[in-house]
């Protein structure tokens, strides 16, 4: 069993998928956008105004004013195909792209398969990359293809070649234009009827053509697929033939993109790690923006999402007039969780939480507390939190703190100290004021004395009247209160 | 209804916060806590150490919203850090946002919300509903939310805790598993559901419900 999955008018419904206009009721396409350029490709709005292929973009215009003209962008082909290519390879390996919109796959070995779900799945999967297909399932490659050029419906099952055969036309088959004026001449108009024909008659009428066509209709021919191995490169990009400047077009491209890249993702059974999204600018250099992932996925509507809200608070200095979208592939971590891990719920979640939190209190103010090495006071820096910790592994037990936790002050607020006898006795803050009844110290401390990052301090722990204990401590910079015991 | 924390072994201690304490645990049942450090007194600072540290044990996530950037993690060790989110901020408008935020977050067990910077009349101007829609997101979440405050304020918390110690500058030469016995506790309000089991509380050698403490 073979399938042939067809696009009909491939150049203008690859265009079109990328139109943010959505759909359009009369359409053509055209080589490029002049007065005289022909019609290549109209859709079925355009062609119920009699446009047709070879007319004049000027003659299509006459005859329907609303009609829209649409460039040929070899670019949106090519990546049109890629996808289509990425749908086929996921249902057979063996896949032909014999022209462009038109795929053939050879199904033997996935018989399992039901030719009616597995028509609704590429009718589905088509759909969702927004375009109309036409999917036929033959015994012969040949068959499939015949099917595909001449079937209007949207799934075909040829399981009789010889009555498929009476009411498919002889075009069809594509047969050289020599071949194809003799038969209408002698009123043959289908390959039923050209079969019912003798071999050896085609044979000494027509030569090894006939003979050929012959054969590849009555399916004594079997042709080998023309398998081209497949490369992938999860890169999307896409020149707009006018400028953007607003986020819902430029939010529709990208979902595109994103689907695409997906399907691709999931063919070469890989996740995405992170994202490169570039937008070419009008007249200002092009804006760059790399989204590391926090949990690698190839879920499309996550992957939108996720460049969907790094996109909203954004303001282009220009219109947008190219639009790039790359994807870093890694291969799925085959690690299980270990038992003792601990692993945040929802990754996603938690991203979104620290990018809200950010927001308001910035990104230096977020984050775990880890201490550096050095024997500075107050020496700690905020470090991502991370997703996943090793609670198995055993650290070297601490030994067990003495005195009250400190509640410090930051920055170090500035006092007034009095001294007697060498020993702090009054202070005095804009809030705070008292006599000391107590003190510990002088605790001297320094560092870094080889660098110009040198520092030392006198440190005090003092007690008021009010009875709280603090710690104060002498710089040459002066008096500071460094925070409060409890 | 004045507890002592006479027993040292039973409650959490700095070497070691993160074993399991029946104190802590129980009151992180609660779903919404409001444990209140007096102006003038000081001890709250060890049961927040303690609430942190409870997040590595029961191998969550904790995170600690501090309005005056003035927590201390230096002694706490790094398999207990690894565990907390520290939100740094200013004010409490930048305080609740990020509580909001947090307590939404489905990955957090416990979040602190140390507002002892505030002064009371900065604290009687968040509206009422505010908190009663964080009790209500924390117990739609599984969480705790624990708020630190310097004046009793928060109506909708379901249980309310004052503490405070007195300490001294012999207190530096006690260990910090010692010095949880010199912390006075009173629970001035408890409305705890009845899905959730009361807290139990410590006292002497028995283990009695806080009602019966009473």
């Amino acid at each position: 069993m073979f399938s042939a999955l067809h696009i009909p008018g491939f150049a203008l419904q690859s265009r079109l998928r990328l139109d943010p206009a959505g759909l359009t009721p009369a359409a053509i396409l055209v080589e490029d956008v002049t007065k005289n350029s022909l019609v290549l490709e109209a859709n079925t709005a355009a062609r119920n105004q009699k446009i047709i292929p070879g007319l004049s973009s000027t003659q299509a215009i006459a005859r329907d004013p609303s009609v829209r003209i649409f460039a040929r962008c070899l670019a949106t082909e090519i990546r049109t195909a890629q996808s289509l290519q990425h749908l086929c390879l996921s249902i057979s390996p063996t896949t032909e792209e014999t022209r462009r919109g038109l795929y053939i796959s050879d199904l033997r070995g996935v018989e399992k398969l039901q030719p009616k779900a597995l028509a609704r799945h590429i009718l589905k999967e088509t759909e969702s990359l927004g375009l109309a297909s036409q999917t036929v399932f033959a015994p012969t490659a040949d068959l499939a293809e015949f099917g595909a050029q001449s079937s209007t419906s949207r799934i075909l099952i040829i399981d009789n070649p010889q009555a498929f055969l009476e009411s498919c036309p002889t075009t069809a088959a594509s047969p050289n234009p020599e071949l194809l004026e003799v038969l209408n001449l002698w009123g043959i108009q289908t390959l039923g009827a050209f079969t019912q024909i003798p071999i050896e008659a085609i044979s000494e009428r027509f030569g090894e053509s006939g003979r050929e066509l012959w054969e590849r209709a009555m399916g004594r021919k079997r042709r080998l697929l023309l398998v081209q191995p497949e490369s992938p490169h999860f890169h999307e990009s896409l020149d707009l033939e006018y400028p953007l400047s607003t986020l819902e077009p430029l939010l529709f491209i990208i979902r595109r993109f994103v689907d695409d890249l997906c399907r691709q993702l999931q063919q070469a059974h890989l996740l995405a790690a992170s994202m490169h999204l570039s937008l070419g600018l009008e007249d200002h250099p092009k804006w760059e923006n790399t989204i590391q992932l926090p949990e690698a996925i190839c879920w499309a509507d996550t992957l939108f999402a996720v460049l969907e809200k790094s996109l909203e608070d954004i303001q282009m200095p220009g219109a947008i007039i190219r639009i790039s979208l790359k994807i870093d592939p890694i291969e799925p971590s085959a690690q299980q969780r270990q038992i003792f891990e601990t692993s945040i719920k929802n990754p996603w979640r938690f991203a979104d939480t620290i990018d809200r939190l950010a927001a308001i209190v910035g990104e230096d103010n977020i984050g775990t507390p880890t201490r550096l090495d050095t024997h500075r006071p107050d020496s700690i820096k905020l470090s991502p939190l991370k997703h996943t910790l090793e609670d198995w592994i055993l650290e070297e037990p601490q030994p067990e703190p003495y005195g009250p936790p400190l509640k410090r002050c930051r920055p170090p607020q500035s006092i007034h100290v009095s001294l007697y006898l060498d020993r702090p006795s009054y202070l005095k803050t804009r809030k705070l004021q008292g006599r000391i009844i107590d003190t510990r110290g002088p605790f001297e401390a320094s560092g870094d004395w080889w660098d110009a990052q040198f520092w030392k301090q006198t440190e005090w722990d003092i007690q008021l009247e009010n009875k709280q204990v603090y710690r104060i401590s002498q710089s040459a910079k002066g008096w500071f209160l460094e925070g409060r015991y409890g | 209804m004045i507890i002592p924390f006479s027993h040292a072994p039973e409650l959490p201690t700095a070497h070691n916060l993160a074993e399991p304490h029946v104190l802590i645990r129980d009151m992180l049942s609660s779903g919404f806590l409001e444990l209140v450090e007096r102006d003038t007194q000081s001890g709250a600072q060890m049961p927040i150490e303690a609430f942190l540290s409870e997040a590595s044990r029961l191998r969550g996530y904790a995170a600690l919203i501090d309005t005056e950037q003035s927590w201390n993690p230096e002694h706490l060790s790094p398999s207990i850090l690894r565990h907390i989110l520290w939100v740094r901020c200013r004010g409490e408008a930048q305080a609740l946002r990020a509580a909001d935020i947090l307590i939404r977050d489905e990955n957090f067990r416990i979040i602190l919300l140390d507002l002892r910077a505030l002064s009371q009349p900065a604290l009687r101007q968040i509206p009422q509903s505010h908190w009663y829609r964080l009790q209500r997101i924390a117990q739609s979440q599984n969480a705790t939310l624990i708020a630190t405050t310097s004046y009793p304020s928060i109506a909708a918390s379901q249980i309310r805790i004052d503490v405070s110690a007195e300490f001294d500058l012999d207190s530096f030469y006690q260990k910090r598993s010692h010095l949880w016995t010199q912390l006075q506790a009173s629970i001035t309000r408890q409305r705890v559901n009845t899905s959730t089991p009361k807290p139990w509380i410590r006292v002497g050698t028995q283990t009695k419900p806080a009602a019966q403490a009473s």
